[in-house]
């Protein structure tokens, strides 16, 4: 230590000694610089005031004094001059300067003929070049003088001695004198120089302490500024901690605290806090800072590559698994990766486990560019701020488990109530102030007994008393005082609080309101009862009425025969009915109703609704009115509107007296809603009944009901069908008066498309209309509409146009007014039936005249309307004129022969052709000979079964528009519906009513059937109930 | 820092040391330029200039009055010759030597065409002080070109008899005063009555004697 002292001493000292003699010489250079100079300009001055010009007589010119002092005394300066001014300080300038003195000095003194003061020059000359402190340079000035004496003395004598003999050695006299000047000043020099020397030394050793001094001072002051940054670094995380609610809010600010801090002149590059999963036990990210900058110095940004592969090393794992600080440098060494080679952002890793109580609950990990060596001090003050962090997390989840904790408590629905042994309460949840309407502030501090109803106030003390004594879980059902005085049935579960010695200080009670159990429960009770009743009652018609067939006390030629077995065939419905209801809320209950919403005209359900239940009505003899009319469009599932209407409306049948009159209706409400409406005559129902009608189980009257029968599902049924479409229902009714049903469903955004896509698509059929018309105006309107519809129009103003017109063209449809200028339009029939061609030509009688007097029944006549009538119904009947029943082909499949030949045979009554196939083989073939008009598809059948054979006819571009009704006993799912899809299709659960399947059939062929039924006369509503409905079908699957 | 620092060549870059070579060359040629300028200058100093043979005798009709039983020293003067300093203070040493037996003249050129009192500058005052000297105004060169006289600071001495002793320079180069060969003889033939007749170099201007003169001496240098 101490020679390295010396040395950097002496280093020190020769350094400044250089520098100083530099500077020294270096002036004293330019001092000459500036003197040669002057003595140049001082010597040209002279020549031109002593001789300025040589004269010749009276001539004159330039004396060659002039010249020389220009010319040689410039030679003799210039360049030491330019050295003196480029290259001061240097040792060949002082030696060319002392060259240039001396000879200056011996110009002089011949310009002064050897006078002795010239020599003067010479003395002071060295005098002069002293200054420079080196006495070569005056060796240099000596060796001139000397050898100018030399040359001169023997050449030229005068001009340096004054004289012009001298003896030989004249010149060793001045040069001795020279050195005799020399001598002093080398001395000079010399002292001067080891001055200089001695000055230096100190002031290096005055510096070299000074540094010593400054160095301390700076690692004091580092050390200060170290620890405060310490200390304000741990200040800040113990403040971030403070204010902050979880770790993710709080680990960025600390990473970027830690980085401004400890870490903040070191490269630090990223930093990033991992947390411990406590079950899966996997380091989890939640924080990564990155650093653009560090100390005020740029550096690179950590790519993702890196990133990636520096996690791969599992640095953050090994902290964690080890509880030691994981401290990793020269990862370019460490690993082969040549990431680390060519992209040498982070060299040192740096991994410190978070934990607390023995347990790690994390890891932070630094990345930094350098190689650093972490300090002790560091290390212990990143593990006290690691266990702050780990004392945090543990602090957040006791927290937070408490939150979660006292959450779960205040949103029970139960009321959760903690009181001390002696039944004072402590605490009251949220679910207590529900239940009892007791706020926590108005119980808390109150004995519980202020609770019991006083007459179980007895058993409230028994309790009390034993359960001081009794460590045991104690559930109860007791009644309990709510806060306005009533009582409320509650199950109590009540169990003891216990100290840290295990001692019981109190109990937690637990209250949940059973009354809606107990109320559930006695509806449970009478639904039993009910149901009980509703299976037994038809069973035992049933199982009676098949006994006395089994028993032979009806023979089968007896007429009573068929009375037992439409005895037993009405039984059967009622179960299947009550089955299905029940079936149904199961679905709606569990959520798995499915709907299959799609536009739908508003009066089109409730015309059906009507259609179907007029035979149930006219066996109640009660009277059905369809009033609507409505065209506006909403967007419902059909059957389920359907379902809800038929409800509807057999509750208002039921419920209505003999010779009553039940009215539907729908029409728009404030142009958003549609309201249906079934309105009946009965006895009413009172205000306080209201509420409870649509509750599941819920009868007004079971009596009532039982005489009525129902499940008292079907409310409930359709309150939840009406929620699904995103609807209302209510009822308005007055005592004695009647009761309205109704429901109201949201409009379809676009009303101007009045006709359903699905209908309008079947009804695009071309065709030709021959219009028998002579009323111009008429024949207008009519042709407007046909036209409107896609037809072909012709139109014949009397009898023989008509004629003229059969005579070479067959019409699809005639529409035929009766009175014509020309005679009976009736007399047409005779020529249609003429022509082979026209025999099976349907017509529309178009007329004032009621139809009942005339030719009804004619097959030909396949509608009858009265003027004036509705233009749309106009349409309908042309639509379904176009297609006759005899034309309709029905592709009945189904492996059960039973039900193939049931279907068929009612698909046959009904007026249409039916084609059997056993299964999906012979469907497939038949679909392609015979081009059905509609499909009925079993799904489950062998070899092919109904899945395969949609999936076969999707690709037939004939088939694949068929209209296919599927006719299965599985409730099918929404994709095997999708898959099971051809043209409109139509998805029926066997069992159902029978209507069912026939009302399908006949919208999917266009209301083919209705052409079947008796013509109505009243319009728009007296509906012709298919022929099908009475007919049965068996569907075994 | 190296462009103050010394050549010292162990520390010196090659091109440095280039450098260092160079300035030393450079130094060298600037001495010998030196050298030769000034070589150049003293052989001018010491050329003296040329003059013609003087009149053996004291010239007849010359306006300058012979001393008899005297010397009779002649000095010719250029007025503007800056050398006539050193010549009149070789004079001044003469004539304090030999005063009493010399009769000096400094005659100053007077050409013709030229202003009033041209001739007499701080020389003629000069002249004029020291003792014994008589100072003459050479009025169109008159007497210059009867006594042949070429060069500012040419001295002649003639015996009382009107007899040529001596003709030359009493300076030893030019404008150096000094001990010197002219003088010296001048001294002595005056003092110890040498009766050789050195003849020394004249060293100043031209006193520019009208053309016959001119012709006079370039027959000289022809012969």
């Amino acid at each position: 230590m101490t020679n390295s002292i010396a040395d950097k001493l002496s280093k020190r000292s020769e350094a400044l000694f250089d520098e100083q003699i530099k500077a020294v010489r270096a002036k004293v250079d330019r001092l000459f610089g500036l003197l040669l100079a002057f003595e140049w300009l001082a010597g040209i001055t002279v020549a031109v005031l002593v001789s300025p010009r040589a004269w010749t007589g009276v001539y004159s010119d330039v004396h060659i004094h002039v010249w020389t002092s220009v010319v040689l005394g410039g030679l003799i300066v210039f360049w030491p001059i330019y050295l003196s001014m480029r290259h001061a300080g240097q040792d060949l300038t002082r030696h060319v300067i002392a060259v240039a003195q001396m000879l200056y000095s011996a110009l002089l003194i011949h310009l002064t003929g050897g006078r002795i003061e010239t020599h003067f020059h010479v003395f002071g000359s060295l005098a002069f070049l002293s200054f420079y402190r080196d006495w070569r340079v005056l060796l240099s000035a000596t060796v001139i003088v000397a050898g100018d004496h030399v040359l001169r003395g023997i050449s030229f004598p005068q001009s340096i001695y004054g004289v012009s003999s001298i003896e030989p050695w004249r010149w060793v006299e001045h040069s001795a004198w020279v050195i005799f000047e020399d001598v002093f000043l080398m001395n000079s020099c010399r002292e001067n120089v080891t001055e200089m020397r001695q000055n230096s030394r100190r002031q290096a050793e005055i510096e070299l302490t000074r540094d010593g001094i400054e160095v301390v001072v700076a690692e004091r002051t580092q050390e200060l500024q170290d620890s405060e940054l310490q200390v304000a670094t741990q200040y800040n995380v113990s403040r971030i901690l403070a204010d902050s609610e979880s770790m993710q809010e709080a680990a960025p600010r600390i990473l970027g605290h830690l980085s401004n801090g400890l870490f903040h002149d070191v490269g630090l590059v990223c930093a990033s806090m991992w947390e411990l999963n406590p079950s899966s036990r996997d380091l989890v990210c939640i924080s990564e800072v990155q650093l653009c900058s560090s100390g005020g110095k740029q550096q690179p940004r950590v790519s993702k590559e890196l990133l990636s592969t520096l996690r791969q090393f599992k640095h953050a794992r090994q902290a964690a698994d080890s509880r030691q600080v994981v401290h990793q440098e020269n990862l370019a060494g460490f690993t082969a990766d040549s990431k680390f080679e060519e992209d040498a952002s982070v060299e040192t890793v740096i991994a410190i486990p978070i934990f607390a109580g023995g347990d790690v609950y994390g890891v932070l990990e630094f990345c930094i560019q350098h190689e650093h060596l972490l300090e002790e001090l560091d290390t212990v003050m990143l593990d006290g701020i690691a266990h702050q962090i780990g004392q945090f997390v543990v602090r957040g989840r006791v927290e937070n488990a408490n939150r979660q904790l006292a959450q779960v408590v205040n949103s029970a629905s139960e009321g959760i109530v903690s009181e001390t042994v002696d039944g004072v309460i402590l605490s009251w949840n949220k679910g207590a102030e529900d239940l009892l309407g007791y706020t926590a502030k108005e119980v808390c501090g109150r004995r519980s007994s202020m609770l019991v109803p006083p007459a179980q106030l007895d058993h409230y003390f028994e309790h009390l008393e034993a359960f001081k004594h009794c460590q045991d879980r104690l559930s109860i059902e007791a009644p309990v005082l709510k806060k306005d005085g009533r009582t409320v049935e509650v199950a109590l579960s009540i169990e003891p609080i216990y100290d840290e010695r295990k001692q019981v200080v109190g109990r937690s009670v637990f209250m949940r309101d059973i009354t809606e159990r107990k109320a559930a429960e006695k509806r449970v009770s009478e639904f039993y009862s009910v149901v009980s009743h509703e299976l037994r009652t038809p069973l035992t018609s049933i199982r009676g009425a098949l006994g006395l067939i089994e028993g032979g006390i009806i023979t089968p030629d007896s007429p009573q025969l068929m009375e037992l077995i439409t005895v037993a065939r009405g039984s059967s419905d009622r179960l299947i009915r009550l089955i299905n209801d029940m079936l149904d809320l199961k679905k709606i209950e569990a959520g798995k109703m499915e709907f299959y919403k799609q536009r739908l005209e508003a009066a089109e359900p409730v015309r059906k609704t009507v259609e179907s239940l007029i035979g149930f009505a006219e066996e109640s003899k009660v009277n059905l009115v369809c009033k609507t009319d409505c065209r506006e469009i909403v967007f419902a599932d059909p059957d389920k509107v359907l379902q809800i209407l038929t409800n509807l409306g057999s509750n208002a049948i039921k419920f209505s007296p003999e010779g009553g009159v039940v009215e539907f209706d729908a029409f728009v409400v404030d142009n958003q809603r549609v309201r249906f409406t079934v309105s009946d005559q009965g006895c009413g129902i009172a205000e306080e009944n209201k509420g409870k009608l649509f509750d599941k189980f819920q009868q007004i009257d079971s009596s009532d009901t039982r005489q009525k029968g129902g499940t008292g599902l079907g409310l409930a049924i359709c309150r939840a069908l009406v929620d699904q479409h995103q609807g209302t229902i209510g009822l308005d009714s007055v005592v004695n008066e009647g009761t309205t049903f109704w429901f109201e469903l949201p409009l379809e955004d676009c009303p101007a498309n009045r006709i359903s896509a699905e209908l309008k698509a079947i009804g695009r059929q071309k065709g030709k209309v021959l219009l028998v018309e002579d009323d111009d105006d008429f024949a207008t309107v009519v042709g407007a509409v046909i036209r409107h519809q896609g037809y072909r129009f012709v139109r014949a103003a009397s009898l023989f146009e008509a004629k003229k017109y059969l005579a070479d063209s067959v019409p699809d449809v005639v529409i035929l007014d009766l009175n014509l200028p020309d005679g009976c339009g009736l007399d047409l029939l005779e020529i249609l039936r003429a022509n082979p061609k026209t025999i099976d030509t349907p017509v529309i009688v178009s007329t004032g005249e009621q139809a009942e007097n005339k030719f009804v029944g004619n097959a030909t006549i396949v509608d009858w309307l009265l003027k004036p009538f509705d233009t749309q119904r106009l349409a309908a009947a042309v639509e379904r004129a176009i297609k006759i029943p005899g034309r309709c082909k029905v592709l009945v499949v189904d492996d059960d022969s039973d039900t193939r030949t049931v279907l068929s045979a009612q698909l046959r009554a009904a007026g249409l052709q039916c084609i059997e196939a056993k299964d999906g083989l012979e469907a497939i073939y038949l679909t392609r000979k015979e081009a059905p008009d509609i499909i009925v598809l079993d799904v489950q059948m062998p070899h092919v079964d109904g899945f395969q054979v949609v999936e076969v006819l999707k690709h037939e571009e004939e088939a694949a528009s068929t209209p296919l009704v599927i006719y299965s006993g599985r409730d099918l799912t929404a994709e095997e519906r999708s898959a099971l899809t051809l043209g409109v299709t139509r998805h029926l659960t066997k069992g159902q009513q029978q209507w069912e399947l026939s009302n399908t059939i006949d919208e999917l062929l266009g209301g083919v059937l209705h052409l079947c039924a008796p013509v109505s006369t009243q319009e728009s509503a007296m509906v012709p109930t298919p022929s099908l409905t009475t007919a049965q079908a068996r569907a075994p699957e | 820092m190296n462009s103050v620092g010394t050549f010292d060549r162990e520390k010196m870059a090659p091109q440095s040391v280039r450098r260092l070579f160079l300035f030393l060359f450079v130094s060298l040629v600037w001495v010998g330029a030196v050298l030769v300028a000034y070589a150049h200058f003293l052989a001018y100093e010491a050329k003296p200039a040329k003059v013609l043979p003087p009149p053996a005798v004291w010239p007849s009709g010359s306006a300058l009055e012979l001393a008899t039983g005297k010397m009779n020293l002649v000095m010719f003067i250029h007025p503007k010759c800056p050398c006539t300093n050193a010549s009149l203070s070789e004079l001044a040493i003469l004539m304090t030597r030999c005063s009493p037996n010399v009769n000096a003249y400094a005659v100053f050129l007077k050409p013709d065409g030229v202003e009033e009192n041209w001739e007499k500058t701080t020389y003629w005052q000069r002249a004029s002080e020291i003792q014994g000297v008589k100072v003459f105004s050479d009025e169109g060169a008159k007497e210059s070109r009867r006594f042949k006289a070429t060069t500012s600071g040419e001295t002649l001495l003639f015996g009382g008899d009107g007899k040529l002793l001596f003709v030359g320079g009493i300076t030893g180069s030019r404008g150096h005063e000094g001990d010197n060969q002219g003088l010296d003889s001048v001294v002595a033939i005056v003092r110890d009555g040498d009766q050789r007749c050195p003849r020394t170099g004249v060293f100043g201007c031209s006193l520019g004697n009208p053309v016959d003169c001119e012709i006079e001496v370039e027959q000289e240098i022809g012969k």
